[in-house]
């Protein structure tokens, strides 16, 4: 992404919309995530690409964009939590929130099990999964975004993991 | 029975963002930029405004100090010769017994006034006219004698020259 950054610090508005494409529903999704709602997370997605854009020729020095633009909207939704108060969403609208279709053949009742098993999670470890697996990035980049050791990181994830083996055994025993 | 909770969760297809937030932010991206170039632009003409300020500043100051330079050294020549001019005829004239010649260092005074006169005259080119019209018997370019001083028919040698407002 180095060249993508250096095009973008430029002025370059192919580059950044060819950035846009790139990651915007995953970031988009992550931040519903982090939110617990789309409007506030389209707010808070346009403030992001706002703040990358105002950085200009400051731009070129980033190596790895996509961890960058995450952590910006890490950071502005966190703000945006601070300033609205962390509000509790309930753990049983995984699926009827919206944040994912749900595909024809698909087996409606294990993606569902899934997703409660994911809204069960401690909000650190939900926000690795939704980092690794949904938005697709690496160890590496999640501990450039949370601010975490990479070794914490991963050790993080594989308990998520186990946690959501352990619930979805349970719930279908 | 294996359960794959990484697996499972990879199967759920994430709902994409609108296409008009798309829209909405390319937009205001565009604007951001557009807006950051015009600041841009806006200091670049106040640095130049300012530094032609303190060019004009000193280059003022410059003209002010070679033009005072000018007339004092003017006046300090001729006050210094006619000072010590006027001492030597006054001592010779009593040496011989002889009255001192009338009005020498009037003449002396005079002529010194009519040269500073000049001398503002010249560094105010433009205003030539003006001096003319006041005065239009004075030239100070064609009325001077050879010895330096004015015909009578030219210029009185005392001062009646006044300065225009």
């Amino acid at each position: 992404m180095g060249p993508l950054s250096k095009r973008i610090a430029h002025g370059d508005t192919a580059a950044f919309v060819e950035f846009y494409d790139a990651c915007a529903d995953r970031l988009h999704h992550y931040l519903w995530a982090l939110l617990g709602s789309k409007e506030d997370a389209e707010d808070v997605l346009q403030e992001s690409f706002l703040r990358l854009a105002r950085r200009g020729k400051r731009l070129a020095q980033i190596e790895n964009l996509t961890a960058f633009i995450f952590t910006i909207a890490r950071n502005e939704a966190l703000r945006w939590l601070r300033r609205h108060g962390n509000v509790e969403h309930p753990i049983d609208v995984a699926l009827g929130s919206g944040r994912f279709e749900v595909v024809c053949g698909q087996d409606f009742e294990r993606a569902e099990a899934a997703a409660l098993a994911l809204a069960r999670l401690s909000p650190p470890s939900r926000e690795i999964i939704e980092l690794k697996i949904f938005a697709g990035l690496t160890f590496r980049e999640i501990a450039e975004i949370t601010g975490s050791p990479q070794g914490t990181v991963a050790s993080q994830y594989q308990a998520a993991l186990e946690k959501m083996r352990k619930t979805l055994a349970k719930d279908w025993l | 029975m294996n359960i794959d909770p990484e697996e499972l969760l990879r199967r759920l297809r994430q709902r994409p963002a609108n296409k008009e937030l798309r829209q909405q932010v390319l937009m205001a991206v565009a604007n951001e930029w557009r807006a950051a170039r015009q600041r841009r632009w806006m200091r670049r003409v106040a640095l130049a405004t300012a530094a032609l300020l303190v060019f004009s500043v000193g280059a003022n100051w410059w003209a002010s100090s070679a033009i005072s330079d000018r007339l004092a050294r003017l006046y300090e020549v001729h006050n210094s010769f006619d000072k010590a001019d006027n001492a030597k005829i006054l001592l010779a004239s009593q040496e011989r017994g002889e009255l001192p010649p009338p009005n020498r260092a009037a003449q002396y005074l005079a002529l010194l006034q009519q040269r500073i006169i000049a001398e503002s005259a010249f560094c105010e080119k433009e205003r030539r006219h003006e001096k003319m019209e006041q005065n239009p018997s004075w030239d100070g370019s064609r009325s001077r004698n050879l010895d330096g001083m004015h015909s009578p028919s030219g210029c009185r040698p005392y001062l009646d020259y006044r300065h225009t407002a």
